[in-house]
């Protein structure tokens, strides 16, 4: 059964494969595809095309680049790139994906390629020819099939599983405890803000499908990295927090890791997501790196190139982008230091709703950046010592969906299959987009603020935290007013836009 | 790609950008301007041949020779040290 929420067709972020497996028939006295399935001919000789034309067609293919892999008196089963496709069709071949049935009781989305383009025929998987080809009955793209041996994977649920451990659900726990559902009601959910977030990349994981959520095909920092997949999971997981504060948004995913959870390419990443045309009105990033704390005298930049993200950093906010990073967890690196960013620090909200300081997230003044505090505010983080606080959507079967899901020395697992593309985590990689979701609800009211005015927004009108201290690498304490476990403290959502409202 | 890798090259003030670049290019790394200079990527063996190093030096932080066609106009080029991403401490 069709899941009733999900829509049955939509764009791939996959690559084409390098050889697409087709099947080209050639044209007999009737053709195979003018007529529904039920007015068939009863013998298949009726659509034998003639041998000088299945010659001809085959030098026609060959020419354009096809190998031909087995005749018939019907046409030839082929394979060929993408162009040689695009040459006999004067289409386009494009990936979409198909909500399939592919075992009893099991669907997911299927990447399917097809011929898109004014004269080609609307079924999926099927092209036209025309020109010297035009003896070709119809090109047929093959789409997969399956063994009947083990029970395939389906795709994730887009309702989240429960777990016995208390935590927070996206969209609307995360939502309500920034204090943005108030906005939604109200029609301001960051309707077409565009935020960027460089991670390990973003798969369409059905809930963002059933949820409505705009998003732009992921691109990918590394080349030949598929886009259509994150075997890292966490871009895909931690993004639903930036929806859950602002459902309006545009989401451009970059994906910045090549196998996991590596990121081989976030100075790139970030440098892409700052180039891209238009402009990204925020940019997101939960990671970081990590020197000794505190730096040994002189307290001098080692590295140069982390000199020079730092100008990268600088220089988008100078371009009037809204730069968020992760304050870290326990990490103590340059990219929340840089002087304009936006630090996202931790608060965790109890189940009776209290709020203390995270044990989890980095709290500290820089060394290298004078007046510089980090974290700048918080978003919502949980404790120490795995911070399994916010169910997530992550491919099936991915590192995080294992790994969440199983006990470790210090505390349980997260009590969903490893398998259920749901896991329950968060740090301060959580916090960052919920601060960019904020930051998109505030541009949605006020396009034209700058970075600072919405940084003033959300500082002036955060809630202060009095409990608690950050992690113990650096071990500050929560007191009245700013500090240096939560800064100003945890953001309020409605309170922020209604400030930005009056004040700007 | 396997073992990709990118870099970081900054410019000396009075560096000739054009002809870093096409240093550069010629030995097949991908450039893109950036505020210091350029972000350098490619593969470990682009890497290795560019720049006359062991893959195994390779991995950030490090700091790579500066060729002696360019000693004039770049001074630095530093592979940055890895990204982690903020979930885990």
């Amino acid at each position: 059964m069709r899941n009733p929420v999900l829509p049955r067709l939509i764009d791939s972020d996959d690559v084409l494969p390098d050889e697409v497996q087709g099947y080209i028939s050639v044209r007999g006295p009737e053709s195979v595809f003018d007529k529904p399935a039920k007015a068939f001919s009863a013998a298949s000789k009726a659509y034998h095309a003639k041998k000088g034309d299945r010659d001809d067609v085959r030098r026609n293919i060959e020419k354009s680049g096809f190998s031909v892999m087995a005749e018939s008196p019907l046409g030839f089963a082929v394979a060929a790139p993408a162009p040689a496709y695009e040459e006999i069709s004067r289409g386009k071949m494009v990936t979409r994906e198909l909500w399939t049935r592919i075992a009893p009781g099991v669907h997911r989305y299927v990447t399917r390629v097809d011929l898109i383009g004014n004269n080609q025929p609307q079924a999926l998987g099927l092209g036209s020819a025309t020109g010297r080809a035009a003896k070709i009955d119809g090109i047929v793209l093959e789409k997969p099939r399956y063994t009947h041996g083990a029970r395939p994977m389906a795709d994730p649920s887009p309702i989240p599983p429960n777990s016995p451990k208390f935590h927070l659900t996206v969209p609307t726990g995360v939502g309500t405890a920034l204090n943005a559902s108030p906005l939604h009601q109200q029609g301001i959910r960051g309707e077409n803000v565009s935020v960027a977030m460089v991670d390990t990349g973003h798969y369409k994981h059905p809930f963002f499908l059933a949820q409505g959520y705009n998003l732009k095909p992921t691109l990918t920092a590394i080349p030949g990295v598929n886009p259509g997949k994150d075997p890292g999971a966490h871009g895909t997981g931690e993004s639903a927090n930036i929806f859950s504060a602002a459902p309006g948004v545009t989401f451009q995913g970059i994906r910045a890791s090549k196998t996991g959870s590596d990121l081989l390419a976030a100075f790139g990443g970030f440098v892409m997501a700052k180039n891209l045309e238009p402009k990204p009105r925020i940019i997101t990033c939960s990671w970081g790196t990590d020197y000794d704390y505190p730096p040994a005298p002189p307290w001098k930049w080692v590295d140069e190139a982390d000199k020079a993200l730092a100008l990268e950093i600088k220089h988008a906010i100078e371009q009037g982008i809204v730069v968020i990073f992760s304050a870290g967890n326990g990490q103590f690196g340059p990219e929340p230091q840089v002087s304009g960013v936006i630090s996202a620090g931790g608060v965790y909200m109890s189940p009776r709703g209290s709020l203390w300081a995270s044990d989890y997230a980095s709290g500290y003044e820089s060394p290298w950046f004078g007046g510089v505090r980090v974290p700048t505010i918080c978003g919502l983080v949980g404790m120490l010592p795995r911070a399994q606080y916010i169910m997530l959507p992550v491919p099936s079967g991915s590192q995080l969906d294992v790994s969440e899901s199983q006990d470790d020395p210090e505390e349980v697992g997260d009590g969903t299959s490893p398998r259920d593309g749901w896991a329950l985590f968060s740090g301060t990689s959580a916090a960052a987009p919920q601060l960019a979701g904020v930051s998109a609800l505030i541009l949605g009211v006020k396009p034209n603020l700058k970075p600072a005015q919405i940084m003033e927004a959300m500082v002036k009108t955060a809630t202060d935290i009095t409990s608690g201290t950050c992690h113990p690498r650096f071990g500050h304490s929560a007191s009245v007013g700013p500090d240096l476990a939560t800064g100003a403290g945890m953001v309020n959502a409605k309170a922020a836009v209604e400030y930005a409202q009056q004040k700007f | 790609m396997d073992d990709y890798r990118e870099a970081v090259l900054v410019m000396a003030p009075n560096g000739r950008a054009d002809r870093v670049r096409s240093w550069l290019e010629q030995r097949d790394l991908t450039v893109v301007p950036i505020q210091a200079g350029f972000l350098l990527t490619g593969s470990t063996k682009v890497f290795s041949k560019a720049f006359h190093s062991d893959a195994q030096k390779l991995t950030g932080p490090a700091k790579l020779p500066i060729p002696d066609d360019l000693t004039e106009d770049v001074l630095s080029i530093e592979i940055p040290r890895p990204r982690h991403l903020m979930k885990k401490p």
